[in-house]
């Protein structure tokens, strides 16, 4: 088939040779009208059906035309195997245009590397994703990314939980907190100092609280316990108003504290259903209550072996026995 | 049964029997299992005599068992040493002290004579406790025959002491049983003459302290087969209220202490390991008015509300009978009071960092490092540090979950768990063997200034036999004058110190009692397992929520 339509080819180009002056633009065109109708894809046979007198070097060369102004993609085909699809480039993309100033065989590839880094949005595109989505082999792709960089089309960001793994996302974007770490981390690195100066600081407003209530109420003890519960928006509001981080902690961020307050022993939390006052509430809300220990020490670590660092190696006879153990040696006044 | 648990047993039986063979023959005994006699005598290198002399003893104190051999028809008797009365030892000092607590001096003799000598019977008994008062000086009138045998009678029936009588289906092995309940609160009557016989020496003691007295031979008193020992159980069940009443009072206030000792005391009745019967709110609020404490029934109501939501919600409420019907469940009970103390040693040892992720861990169930690192607000490092080192000291465990068929490292999660039972476990044996420690630095300490204790101690009995005697203070002060300062100081510093050990150890048995009796009562519930799945988690949910 191919062979006979190049042996015809001499023919019929001379003699369409005087319509072939305006029958490329014509096609160019019509081929983009029918992209526009068809956006995600045509397929090499709805073009042969639609243009039946045109030939198929004529079609080619459109296609190539089109294909090199950059109004077309040229992608392969997922549900048959074997053909290409056409399909009508965005326009609108303004940044298109700039990459087409550098040219080469490399253009296709960085666009393509830009669709997939705008894809991943505010959350950034790991490079080995990249390079599985692309197959492109490492080198290529380092090239485009540092080419894409230098025009500050994209930049790396380091995550904070695991520092080696760099993420691209586009330049203009703010990345997102589970990368920065958010309110706890600044400049990458966890802020121990602060999240323990919040821990304190709510330790003791919540003592505050049951101090009063223990004031308050001598001799109600359940009065007493529901007086000295406070909610965790009243917590912020204090926190904020105290000053001491320098941006505005949310209720979310003052829960995580709290929580690990809980986990310390030293307060516990209820939930309770809305209450009436504070209008812009959910339906939950959480209280917390400072609360005393059960226990003050146990008595394990009152005498020196329960903190003993060597315990393990203390036996009857040897280097290390009681009889001459220098911790007991000064709980002993020795 | 680990190293330091044998340990520690064979330390305090040294201590009571200060004597070797007993300690040896236990040893022995220990190692090899239940023996007859002819083969301990065979293996341990001490005379026959001495041997049933340590084992005769040592089973009247519990610390041997006898059986027979049932696997041979043959009479022989085999003899097992019981690892676990041998560390009841340790509680003595604590037991003493609440017969004293609770039915004052005679009460304290009459239990310190028979933890003593292991069993004895009610008549000798009351005979040396007698004598024991009128030596201390204490006033006869008061504490007669009769007030101890009171006291003896209270203490029977709140269950102290238990009733024995020896088996008669065996006659060639001493076999005790121990009584029904329905004997066991029954005092043996003493024959008139056996009365007699006592109070006619009462009353010669009394009148002729120097006299000879005539021999007169002992009459039978009418409960020669009847025994009575230490009903340990009791004690420390006693020793467990305390401690909840404790922790109550230092959660809430005082009084809500004293309303939980009410409820305890009223349980008594019916003592039962795992939960208390139920109390009504009625008996409660007669009970508190009786013992003198003021509280309207609206702030009884008030404190039953706040008490029964906390301490790991031991105090249940379980109907309204009687205008609220409660319950004591001992096993959340303990289980919270351990919790504290490993909470506690925790915080001591590594930190509050460490106990923080050890909370956090309890609360999640599992997780693996990564996240611990980021939901524990802590440096990675550190964090690293602390799941490690509670790892390494069996307070957490790891569980692996494959990714792949093969357990590659990289592809497989591992996740730390807390598990409270072997928390306590390891815990216990720490304790055990800090007990030894002490132990064996008091008795180094005793041995290093030997001499020095023993002229304080000679000094000490010459200024009281002078003091007898009504000597001039010169005379006192010249003999206290023996010890140069620098002795003096010394010793000052010695008995400093020898009161710290000993507080230390009678502070460290309380722990001890109360992870034995988690122990035991958590024994039926298996540590977890591995349990993957939503059945497995469904469970799990309402374990902890129930």
């Amino acid at each position: 088939m191919a062979s006979s339509h190049a042996k015809s080819e001499p023919m019929d180009t001379s003699t369409s040779l005087e319509t072939s002056d305006f029958n490329p633009v014509n096609l160019e065109s019509d081929i983009i009208q029918l992209c526009l109708q068809f956006p995600n894809g045509v397929t090499d046979k709805i073009l042969e059906n639609s243009f039946r007198n045109v030939t198929i070097q004529q079609r080619v060369s459109a296609l190539n035309r089109l294909l090199s102004l950059n109004k077309i993609d040229l992608l392969k085909s997922s549900t048959e195997q074997g053909t290409f699809l056409y399909r009508i480039r965005d326009t609108t993309n303004v940044s298109g245009s700039s990459i087409t100033i550098g040219g080469g065989a490399t253009d296709q590839m960085e666009r393509v590397v830009y669709q997939l880094v705008k894809e991943s949005g505010t959350l950034g595109i790991w490079m080995r994703d990249i390079r599985t989505k692309t197959k492109l082999s490492q080198t290529i792709l380092n090239k485009t990314l540092k080419s894409l960089e230098s025009k500050k089309l994209i930049k790396a960001v380091k995550s904070v939980h695991a520092s080696k793994k760099k993420v691209y996302m586009l330049y203009e974007m703010t990345p997102d907190p589970s990368i920065t770490g958010g309110t706890w981390y600044s400049d990458h690195e966890f802020e121990a100092e602060f999240v323990r100066v919040l821990n304190e600081q709510c330790a003791r407003l919540l003592d505050e609280q049951l101090e009063e209530s223990i004031r308050k109420f001598p001799n109600d003890p359940f009065l007493r316990r529901t007086s000295s519960f406070m909610s965790s928006t009243d917590l912020v509001k204090l926190i904020n108003e105290m000053g001491i981080a320098t941006v505005s902690l949310t209720v979310q961020d003052i829960e995580s504290i709290l929580y690990t307050l809980i986990c310390d022993g030293k307060i516990e939390k209820t939930t309770v259903a809305a209450s009436t006052t504070n209008t812009d509430n959910g339906t939950k809300q959480n209280l917390y209550r400072s609360v005393k220990f059960m226990l003050e020490s146990s008595p394990v670590v009152r005498n020196p072996c329960g903190i003993c660092p060597v315990f393990k190696d203390c036996h009857d006879d040897g280097l290390i026995t009681p009889e001459t153990c220098i911790y007991l040696n000064k709980w002993l006044d020795f | 049964m680990t190293t330091h648990h044998i340990g520690l047993a064979f330390d305090l039986i040294g201590d009571l029997f200060p004597d070797g063979t007993s300690k040896e023959v236990a040893s022995y005994l220990n190692r090899k299992g239940p023996l007859p006699f002819g083969a301990i005598v065979r293996e341990v290198n001490l005379s026959a005599v001495n041997i049933a002399r340590s084992i005769a003893t040592l089973a009247m104190h519990d610390l041997i068992e006898c059986s027979s051999d049932n696997r041979s028809d043959s009479k022989r008797v085999l003899y097992a040493f019981s690892l676990q009365r041998a560390l009841y030892i340790l509680h003595y000092a604590k037991c003493i002290h609440c017969a004293r607590q609770l039915y004052g001096f005679d009460g304290e003799l009459i239990i310190e004579e028979l933890l003593l000598n292991g069993k004895q019977r009610m008549s000798t008994l009351l005979i040396k406790v007698y004598e024991r008062l009128i030596k201390a000086g204490k006033d006869p009138t008061v504490h007669s025959l009769q007030s101890i045998k009171e006291t003896f009678k209270s203490l029977v029936s709140a269950h102290f002491l238990q009733r024995i009588l020896i088996d008669e289906t065996k006659p060639h092995i001493p076999i005790t049983i121990e009584e029904t309940s329905t004997n066991l609160v029954q005092i043996p009557e003493l024959t008139p003459e056996g009365w007699k016989y006592l109070i006619s020496n009462q009353q010669e003691d009394s009148n002729e302290p120097a006299a000879k007295k005539i021999k007169v031979p002992t009459p039978t008193f009418g409960d020669e087969k009847i025994f009575w020992k230490v009903n340990f159980q009791r004690f420390f069940a006693h020793l467990r209220d305390q401690e909840l009443i404790h922790a109550f009072t230092s959660r809430i206030d005082s009084n809500a202490g004293e309303i939980v000792r009410t409820m305890l005391r009223l349980a008594e009745i019916k003592p039962n390991p795992e939960r208390t019967i139920s109390i009504s709110f009625i008996d409660i609020a007669k009970t508190i008015s009786a013992a003198g404490l003021q509280l309207t029934d609206e702030t009884l109501q008030k404190y039953m509300n706040v008490i029964t939501s906390d301490v790991n919600n031991c105090i249940i409420k379980i109907g309204d009978q009687g205008r609220g019907t409660y319950e004591v469940d001992f096993q959340k009970a303990l289980s919270g009071l351990t919790k504290a103390h490993i909470q506690s040693f925790l915080r001591e040892r590594y930190g509050s960092n460490a106990l923080r992720i050890y909370n956090m861990l309890e609360e999640r169930g599992c997780l693996s490092q990564k996240q611990i690192e980021d939901m524990a607000m802590i440096n990675a490092k550190e964090a690293q540090q602390y799941v490690y080192s509670m790892f390494i000291d069996g307070m957490l465990t790891l569980e692996e979950l494959s990714k792949a068929n093969d357990f590659n490292p990289t592809r497989t999660f591992y996740f730390f768990r807390v598990n409270l039972y072997n928390g306590v476990l390891s815990l216990l044996d720490h304790s055990y063997k800090t007990m030894s420690n002490l132990m064996q630095r008091h008795q180094f300490e005793k041995e290093r200034h030997r001499k020095l204790i023993d002229k304080r101690d000679k000094v000490e009995a010459i200024i009281h036999s002078l003091r007898e005697q009504n000597a001039d203070d010169e005379q006192i002060k010249e003999v206290e004058d023996i010890l140069s300062p620098i002795e003096k100081e010394q010793i000052q510093k010695l008995d400093a110190a020898f009161r710290k050990i000993e507080l230390a150890q009678l502070q460290l048995t309380e722990t001890i009692l109360l992870l034995e009796m988690f122990l035991s009562i958590s024994k039926s519930v298996a540590p977890a397992q591995k349990k993957t799945g939503g059945r497995a988690v469904a469970a799990k949910l309402l374990e902890t929520r129930s």
